[in-house]
C-alpha cells in the first residue's frame, strides 16, 4: 500500500461539502494521534500487527484527503518511546512493519517528488535500530527539497524527550559561545526541535475517545485547537476529517478573539537574530550531515 | 462557460458555509448559555449536595486537578465575581477530596490576585464548616491551605492538605526557557563546596535534574503528581499554554456548558465531569 493514496475516491457529496468548507479557513498544519489500532484488531479478531497495518492504510487515505483539502503539513504520531515497553513480539512486529513501509516510501520516490511531499522524521534517532534509521535518513534526504506539502513522522518520539534534547542543544550553544543567554527564548528553543522548519500547529486530533496528548506535541499544542473523537483510527472517514476542519473553523475564530500575545514580543536586535539564525543553521547542518552519511550507507546495507 | 459556472456557484458556496456556521451557533452553547441565569449561589444551597458525594461515586478520583480559564477580558468588570466563582469551584474540588489544584489563565489575572483568592477561599471554607454545622451534617475539618508558588501563608509547619498552584502564561513555555538558562548558570557556577548538587558538575544534565528544576520553577516541587484531569472553562478546546511539560498524561475535559460564561457552571455539572474520569 502506497504512503499517499493515488486516487481521489471522494463522492460528489463529499466534494460538495469540501467546496463549502473551503470558503472558510483550512488548517495548514494538523497533528494526528493515530489511536485505536489495537482495539480495532481485537474487535475484528485480527492480530495486533494487522490492526497496525489497517491503521497505515487509513493514514494513506488521510494523507490523500489532506492534500485534496489543502492541508499542507501533517504530523503523525507513529511510535512513542513508551511503546518500546510493549511486548517484544509487538515491538518487533512494529519495527518490521515500519521497515517495510519506509522501504515502500523509498520505492515511491517518483510519486513523492511529483506530489512535492517533504518527509521529516522527528524523534530520538539514537533509539531507532540501525537498518530502519538508514531507511528513514534516505527518505528525509531524498525529499528535503520538496515544498508543496510536508509529512512529519514522529517515530521513537515523546515531547519531553524532544524538549530535553532542545534544551541540551541550547546548553551546548551557550557553552561554545554560539549564542548568549539573552538570545535564548521560546522561539529559539522550538526551532532547535526541528531539522526542517515547521508551521505552527493548527489543530491536534486524537481518535479512539482518549482525551490525552500522551506526550505528543505538548509544546506545539499550547495555542492549538484540540479535537478528540471517539472513532477508532482504522475507521476514520473523510466525514470525520471534514468535521475536524469545521471544528477548527469555529474554534480558530474564538482563539483569535482571545487576543493571545505572541510568546516573545520584546524587540529583538539584529545581532541577536543573526546569532540565533546562525546557531540554528549550525545545528541543522550538523544533523543533516549525519542524515546524509546514514542515507549514503543504504546501498551497502541492502 | 466554466468561469460563468464558478461565478454562479461561488456565492452559493459562501452562503452554504455561512448557513452551516449559523446552524452550529444555534445548536451550540452560546445561545443556551445566554439564557442561563447569572447568579451567585450561596454555599448553603450546595452543601447538602456536597455532603451526599462520596469517594464511591468516582471511578477514579484525581489527586491533582487543573482548572484552565479562558475569556477573562470580556469579564473584566465582573472580576470579583470571577475570582469568587473560581474559589467556589476550588471549594467543590476540595469537598470531593481533591487535594492539589492548579489554576491557570493565560493572562495570569488569577495569579496576580493571589491574596484576594486566598481570602475568598478561606472565607468559603469557613462558610462550608458553618453550613455543615447548621444543617447537622458531618463537619469536614478545615484544610491547611498552601499556595505553592507564594509565600504569604508559610507560617504553618506540617503537611498541607490543600495545595493550590496559581499559574499564568509565563509559567508554561517561558518557564522552561527560564529553567534552561538557570541550569546553565548553575553548571557554570558549580563548585564542590557551594552547596549545589553534584548533578550540575556534569555538563550533560540528566533528565531528573531537568524535571526537578522545571517542577520547582512553577511551584510543583511541593506536589507529588502532575494533573490527572484538566477542566477547560472557555469557548475553545485548548490548553492555551498550560504547563506543556506537565500534561503528558492529563485527561482534558472540555464541555459545552463550561463555556463561555463559566460563572454559570453548577455543581452537578462539575461533579458529572469528575465522575466521568
Amino acid at each position: 500500500m502506497s504512503w499517499i493514496k493515488d486516487q481521489d475516491d471522494r463522492s460528489w457529496v463529499q466534494k460538495l461539502c469540501t467546496a463549502v468548507l473551503k470558503q472558510g479557513l483550512i488548517p495548514q498544519h494538523v497533528g494526528f494521534i493515530l489511536d485505536g489500532n489495537r482495539r480495532y484488531a481485537r474487535g475484528q479478531n485480527l492480530q495486533t500487527v494487522e490492526g497496525h497495518r489497517k491503521g497505515f492504510e487509513k493514514l494513506s487515505d488521510t494523507l490523500r484527503w489532506c492534500l485534496d483539502l489543502g492541508i499542507t503539513e501533517v504530523t503523525v504520531f507513529v511510535f512513542s518511546i513508551e511503546n518500546f515497553k510493549r511486548s517484544e513480539e509487538e515491538v518487533s512486529g512494529l519495527m518490521k512493519l515500519a521497515k517495510e513501509k519506509f522501504q515502500k516510501l523509498l520505492d515511491e520516490e517518483e510519486n513523492l517528488m511529483n506530489e512535492g511531499v517533504c518527509v521529516q522524521i522527528v524523534g530520538d534517532w539514537s533509539l531507532v535500530p540501525e537498518d530502519l534509521r538508514i531507511l528513514m535518513a534516505k527518505a528525509m534526504y531524498m525529499t528535503r527539497n520538496n515544498t508543496r506539502a510536508k509529512l512529519n513522522v514522529a517515530f521513537a518520539y515523546t515531547s519531553r524527550n524532544e524538549i530535553t534534547r532542545g534544551m541540551k542543544l541550547i546548553h551546548q550553544g551557550l557553552l561554545d559561545g554560539s549564542i548568549l543567554e539573552d538570545d535564548v527564548d521560546c522561539k529559539l528553543l522550538e526551532e532547535s526541535f526541528y531539522i526542517l522548519p515547521s508551521k505552527p500547529l493548527d489543530i491536534l486530533v486524537r481518535t479512539s475517545g482518549e482525551k490525552r496528548l500522551s506526550d505528543f506535541l505538548l509544546w506545539q499544542s499550547a495555542e492549538t485547537v484540540l479535537c478528540f473523537t471517539n472513532v477508532l483510527w482504522p475507521e476514520f472517514t473523510y466525514w470525520h476529517l471534514l468535521s475536524v476542519v469545521f471544528q477548527f473553523q469555529i474554534d480558530k475564530r474564538n482563539l483569535m478573539h482571545l487576543n493571545l500575545k505572541a510568546n516573545d514580543l520584546q524587540v529583538t536586535d539584529l545581532a541577536m537574530e543573526q546569532r540565533q539564525h546562525k546557531f540554528i543553521e549550525k545545528i541543522r547542518q550538523q544533523q543533516w550531515k549525519i542524515i546524509a552519511d546514514d542515507a549514503s550507507r543504504i546501498n551497502s546495507s541492502l | 462557460m466554466s468561469s460563468y459556472l464558478e461565478l454562479f456557484l461561488g456565492p452559493i458556496k459562501v452562503l452554504a458555509w455561512l448557513i452551516l456556521h449559523f446552524i452550529w451557533k444555534i445548536k451550540k452553547f452560546e445561545f443556551q448559555t445566554l439564557f442561563r441565569k447569572s447568579w451567585e449561589p450561596s454555599i448553603y444551597t450546595e452543601i447538602k449536595t456536597l455532603a451526599q458525594i462520596s469517594k464511591e461515586d468516582f471511578r477514579k478520583l484525581p489527586q491533582h486537578l487543573a482548572l484552565v480559564f479562558h475569556n477573562f477580558e470580556e469579564e473584566q468588570l465582573l472580576k470579583a465575581i470571577i475570582l469568587k466563582n473560581v474559589a467556589r469551584i476550588i471549594t467543590w474540588a476540595w469537598m470531593m477530596d481533591i487535594h492539589i489544584i492548579s489554576v491557570y489563565d493565560e493572562k495570569g489575572i488569577i495569579k496576580t490576585n493571589a491574596s484576594r483568592m486566598h481570602k475568598f477561599i478561606t472565607t468559603l471554607l469557613e462558610e462550608v464548616q458553618a453550613a455543615q454545622s447548621a444543617k447537622n451534617l458531618k463537619i469536614k475539618d478545615l484544610p491547611s491551605l498552601k499556595f505553592c508558588n507564594f509565600t504569604f501563608n508559610n507560617k504553618f509547619e506540617g503537611n498541607y492538605t490543600l495545595k493550590i498552584v496559581l499559574l499564568g502564561e509565563d509559567d508554561g513555555k517561558q518557564g522552561i526557557v527560564s529553567v534552561t538558562k538557570d541550569l546553565f548558570q548553575k553548571g557554570l557556577n558549580y563548585r564542590p563546596t557551594n552547596g549545589l548538587s553534584e548533578a550540575f558538575n556534569n555538563k550533560a544534565l540528566d533528565f531528573v535534574t531537568w524535571e526537578t528544576a522545571i517542577n520547582k520553577n512553577v511551584g510543583l516541587d511541593w506536589c507529588d503528581t502532575e494533573p490527572e484531569l484538566m477542566m477547560v472553562f472557555g469557548n475553545v478546546n485548548s490548553t492555551l499554554g498550560f504547563l506543556p511539560w506537565h500534561i503528558r498524561l492529563t485527561e482534558i475535559q472540555y464541555e459545552n456548558f463550561l463555556a463561555p460564561y463559566f460563572v454559570r457552571v453548577n455543581l452537578r455539572e462539575f461533579f458529572g465531569i469528575i465522575a466521568k474520569v
